[in-house]
């Protein structure tokens, strides 16, 4: 039997455009996998020549469905720029924004995209294994994902005003201080988006059991880990410093400023994919494999800081002596962080200086490089800029959370493929398991034009020459 | 009172895919400057795509507009059609919903879901940038006095 190879173009249930090409050998097991991002943003060109004031709102514009997250570490590295430090009260406004962004985020990944496949099976029709399905299964955790999708979407709305881009947080601070009301607001949702979270927990243990397969397969491997830590090691998303541990958990580097980036991530480019590939520098490429986002934030913390968080990341801590290495409790760790995110917005609403009126500092550029590190929902993003002596950016580079878990998303697709694909008997169960890898990743490979049209799903089956002698759509 | 929702959705940064927003956001600016019947409760949503929670939304009103720049149809020409509620147009449950899908998720979780149109323009170009195109810019006042007409009842 010829070499084969295997496409799923595009990949549904995603945020952005991906392919996977899964390569079989003449027996027609997987022999190689890849995942390709086939799309081409160029934002870190389209900002050259703009103002660096201008970046926080344009950087926003990445990503459709995490823009507060760009936004933020875009602000952070003007605020280096200004070289200024910005008043608490600033802090712990854009602290709030990012997480509620952070509910949001994980609402979307976890109820509206992967939740089908948790509630209905891997194996269901795919007819059926969409929102409409768990609509009719079970509405009320349909509802609750668009309940909690509303709570963090609102927050954003009440503290940064509702048009598309908000220009609220800004280089030196935000724009303008949290009104009463909208503290009022906030802290009146926190007791129903509270139950929502760990409600929908407690149905999410409950179904592990029944993923046992999808567990041991899904990314489950060795890998390197990244996340911000606190001062005291504590889970963190906007600021602190960078912490590496191991697969066993062993802290690697405790703790680099994220700053020094450059001296411990390198970026490696791959012929078949828009996507960066970063890796641990000391580790060699592609050695140097790492995860970010809620699995590795739970890894490479010693603690959750808030009581209801603590004592859910305890139990998901205990299912492993070392790091938690199955990339399936991506979406665990999701629910997780949910529950911490809410805790922290209604602790740091109750902070007394929350209202302060002052929340701005103003100055003019007094350095010429920036570098601005937050937690996204999908991990740690990296913006850099370099401006010239009038304030105009004359470079940037940005390592999006889904470029640093590019090798382990490769990685896991390729033990995913190797377990469950049989080229000669192919299924679509099989296939929406290889997905489903990618998807516990939640990459957001951002929007470009949505042109309209069907985004179906279509996996082809070629033999060496390139002809079709398989095909399946949805 | 009619309870009203027009919604915009596009990326700005993609030349006329910036229609839906650039449609708001002159709707919006008539309506601040009472320029539009003020018995009607009208709310704007300017967003890049379109999300589940939008049926929560869609759930809440009585007449709903979808404003959308349309990459098959002569560019600059204005389009509207009614936008019914339909689960079959979700083939997969992508990264974005289409308006049919959200008025469907609106019936299926809340019971109801509201009159919907959408409107459109044949767009010219979705290169980068922040600017509409010149068939499309030109043909966006119209668009708009449309939208008005439908949503208020009256041309401006």
């Amino acid at each position: 039997m010829a070499r084969r190879s295997i496409t799923l173009d595009p990949i549904s249930r995603i945020e952005g455009h991906a392919k996977i090409t899964l390569h079989l050998n003449e027996e027609g097991r997987v022999e190689n996998a890849m995942f390709h991002v086939t799309q081409f943003r160029g934002f870190e060109r389209f900002c050259e020549g703009r103002p660096f004031s201008e970046l926080p709102s344009l950087m926003a514009r990445i990503c459709g469905i995490c823009p507060v997250s760009h936004l933020i570490a875009s602000a952070k590295a003007c605020d280096e720029l200004l070289g200024v430090g910005i008043p608490e009260t600033a802090a712990n406004l854009r602290r709030i924004l990012n997480l509620a962004q952070l509910v949001q985020s994980h609402a979307l990944s976890f109820f509206h995209l992967s939740s089908p496949d948790f509630l209905l099976g891997m194996d269901a029709d795919p007819a059926t294994r969409n929102i409409f399905g768990m609509a009719a299964s079970r509405p009320q955790l349909a509802r609750d994902g668009v309940k909690l999708r509303q709570f963090g979407q609102q927050i954003i709305e009440w503290m940064a005003g509702k048009r598309i881009h908000p220009a609220w947080v800004v280089a030196g601070g935000v724009a303008s201080p949290l009104a009463a009301e909208a503290r009022d607001q906030i802290l009146a949702a926190v007791p129903e988006a509270m139950a929502i979270a760990l409600r929908t927990l407690e149905w999410f243990k409950a179904s592990l059991a029944g993923f046992s397969e999808e567990i041991r397969t899904f990314g489950n491997f060795p890998t390197l880990f990244m996340g911000l830590v606190d001062s005291e090691g504590g889970l963190e998303h906007y600021d602190g410093v960078l912490r590496v541990t191991d697969a066993s958990g062993r802290v690697l580097h405790d703790g680099f400023d994220p700053r020094k980036y450059a001296d411990y991530i390198g970026e490696a480019v791959e012929k078949f994919s828009y996507l960066k590939s970063p890796y641990y520098k000391p580790a060699g490429y592609p050695d140097g494999i790492y995860r970010v986002g809620p699995l590795a934030r739970l890894n490479v913390v010693d603690q959750c800081g808030t009581p209801r968080a603590a004592q859910e990341w305890a139990e998901f801590k205990a299912l492993s002596r070392g790091s938690v290495l199955s990339s399936f409790y991506y979406h665990y760790a999701r629910l997780i962080e949910i529950v911490h995110a809410i805790e922290a917005i209604e602790r740091l609403l109750g902070h007394p200086g929350i209202l302060d009126k002052r929340v701005r500092a103003a100055a003019a550029p007094n350095n010429t490089e920036g570098i601005g590190v937050s937690e996204a929902p999908r991990g740690t993003i990296i913006h850099h800029y370099r401006i010239d002596e009038h304030g105009l950016c004359r470079g940037a580079n940005l390592i999006i959370a889904t470029g640093h878990n590019n090798l382990a998303m490769n990685r896991s697709v390729l033990q995913a493929a190797k377990h469950f694909v049989d080229g000669n008997h192919l299924r679509e169960g099989m296939l929406n398991r290889v997905e489903a890898v990618i998807r516990a990743y939640d990459p957001c490979l951002s929007c470009s034009t949505h042109a309209s049209g069907r985004l179906a799903l279509r996996i082809q089956l070629l033999d060496a020459g390139g002809a079709v002698v398989d095909e399946l759509r949805r | 009172m009619r309870r009203v929702l027009v919604i915009g959705y596009g990326n700005p940064l993609r030349g006329d895919d910036g229609l839906g927003i650039a449609a708001v956001e002159m709707l919006m600016g008539r309506v601040e400057a009472g320029l539009c019947d003020p018995g009607v409760a009208i709310r704007f949503k300017a967003v890049y795509q379109l999300t589940p929670e939008i049926a929560a939304d869609l759930a809440g009103a009585d007449f709903a507009v979808f404003i959308d720049a349309a990459c098959d149809n002569v560019q600059g020409d204005i389009i509207h059609r009614r936008v019914l509620p339909s689960a079959s147009a979700l083939d997969s449950f992508s990264h974005q919903l289409t308006p049919e899908v959200l008025l469907a998720l609106a019936e299926r979780l809340y019971g109801r879901s509201p009159e919907a149109y959408l409107y459109s323009i044949g767009a010219a170009s979705f290169e980068y940038g922040e600017t509409l195109s010149e068939p499309v810019r030109a043909a966006l006042p119209a668009l708009v006095d449309q939208i008005q007409a439908a949503c208020f009842g009256t041309q401006s």
